[in-house]
């Protein structure tokens, strides 16, 4: 019986993040995406896919066909300049939010 | 569950999908198995078994297909909402040719609202009123009108009972009448007309001892009158 992960939050931020730093195929961004973060990020990896198929959509990453190291032709996606302004907003915010959780906690641990 | 059965039940929840779309995805699905099942293959692991452990860590194909079709809009509400945006341009672009051409729609609101905005020369002495009778599908209305040294003088708009819908010249089918049955007719001011509302004004002679005056309309055989009092306009 397949099992429940507990969803990433800001995923899309994630993605986007992987993304910036160079082309990827699905697969290549879930084998990133666990070691960067040392395997704390491990989602359920078929839920990579309507996020990426989203952030198409909306504009934010382009799809295109390359060949991959392994020798097999894979859907690789690139940011777009809109999508870099989306990862600046969201990074911006993600550093408000974790600010002021460490806030809260070094007031509460002083 | 195996990789063809774990794609039909991710694709079985895409079923508005275009055809090249759905390859799409199914493709896509198949190269991630096909990376994932990799290394373990090299393991030694049966390809059955590598199949089912791949599908497990995609999670549920429900939920996943689900996910998908929220970000796909189906082609027919696509061509449908095209053409209904169409439409609706081509129709909003229609009605605004329309009333620019054939209806003044701000002068029909102001004879409403503020009839001596759209009118004529200027009287201080005029008191304001408000008389109005129905002529067809269009609203004769008195909105100013004084009696001085023997004479009724009345300032009138017609509009159409719509908001900016478009009045005829009546003024060969007003006049107003004394209570000696003296009939004079309206004359157009100087300024004051436009498609939206028609101006006019009106002079009569009175007696000192009259206590009103009649305005008329004759329209498609039909007569309209409406009695003024001139107590209230007395200078």
């Amino acid at each position: 019986m397949l099992k429940k992960k507990q969803n990433i939050e800001h995923t899309q931020l994630l993605v986007l993040s992987l993304l910036a730093g160079e082309d990827m195929y699905g697969y290549q961004m879930i084998v990133e995406l666990a070691r960067r973060s040392d395997r704390t990020f491990e989602m359920k990896e078929g839920t990579l896919y309507p996020i990426l198929h989203g952030l198409e959509k909306e504009g934010y990453v382009e799809a295109y066909q390359q060949t991959a190291p392994t020798g097999r032709v894979r859907k690789y996606y690139h940011i777009t300049r809109k999508g870099s302004g989306l990862l600046s907003e969201e990074k911006e915010a993600w550093q408000r939010y974790c600010g002021a959780v460490n806030a809260v906690l070094e007031a509460s641990l002083a | 569950m195996d990789k063809s059965e774990y794609i039909r039940q991710v694709l079985s929840r895409l079923p508005t999908l275009l055809e090249r779309e759905k390859r799409a995805v199914e493709e896509e699905l198949a190269a991630h198995f096909e990376d994932r099942m990799e290394p373990l293959l090299a393991l030694h692991v049966s390809e059955a078994e590598a199949e089912r452990r791949c599908a497990e860590a995609m999670g549920d194909p429900v939920e996943i297909g689900d996910a998908l079709a929220k970000q796909y809009q189906s082609f027919f509400w696509v061509v449908l909402k095209d053409i209904l945006t169409g439409f609706l341009v081509f129709f909003l672009i229609g009605a605004v040719i329309r009333f620019s051409l054939t209806t003044d729609f701000f002068g029909s609101v102001a004879a409403r609202v503020n009839p001596t905005a759209g009118d004529r020369e200027a009287t201080a002495l005029a008191v304001a009123v408000d008389w109005r009778m129905t002529v067809g599908n269009d609203t004769v209305r008195l909105y100013e009108a004084q009696v001085r040294q023997g004479v009724f003088t009345g300032y009138l708009c017609v509009y159409d009972r719509m908001p900016g819908g478009v009045t005829v010249d009546l003024k060969k089918y007003l006049w107003a009448e004394n209570q000696r049955g003296t009939r004079k007719g309206v004359s157009s001011p100087a300024v004051g007309w436009n498609y939206g509302a028609q101006y006019y004004k009106i002079h009569l002679p009175v007696d000192p001892e009259d206590d009103h005056v009649t305005l008329c309309c004759r329209l498609y055989g039909e007569e309209t009158r409406m009695t003024i009092p001139l107590e209230e306009v007395r200078g």
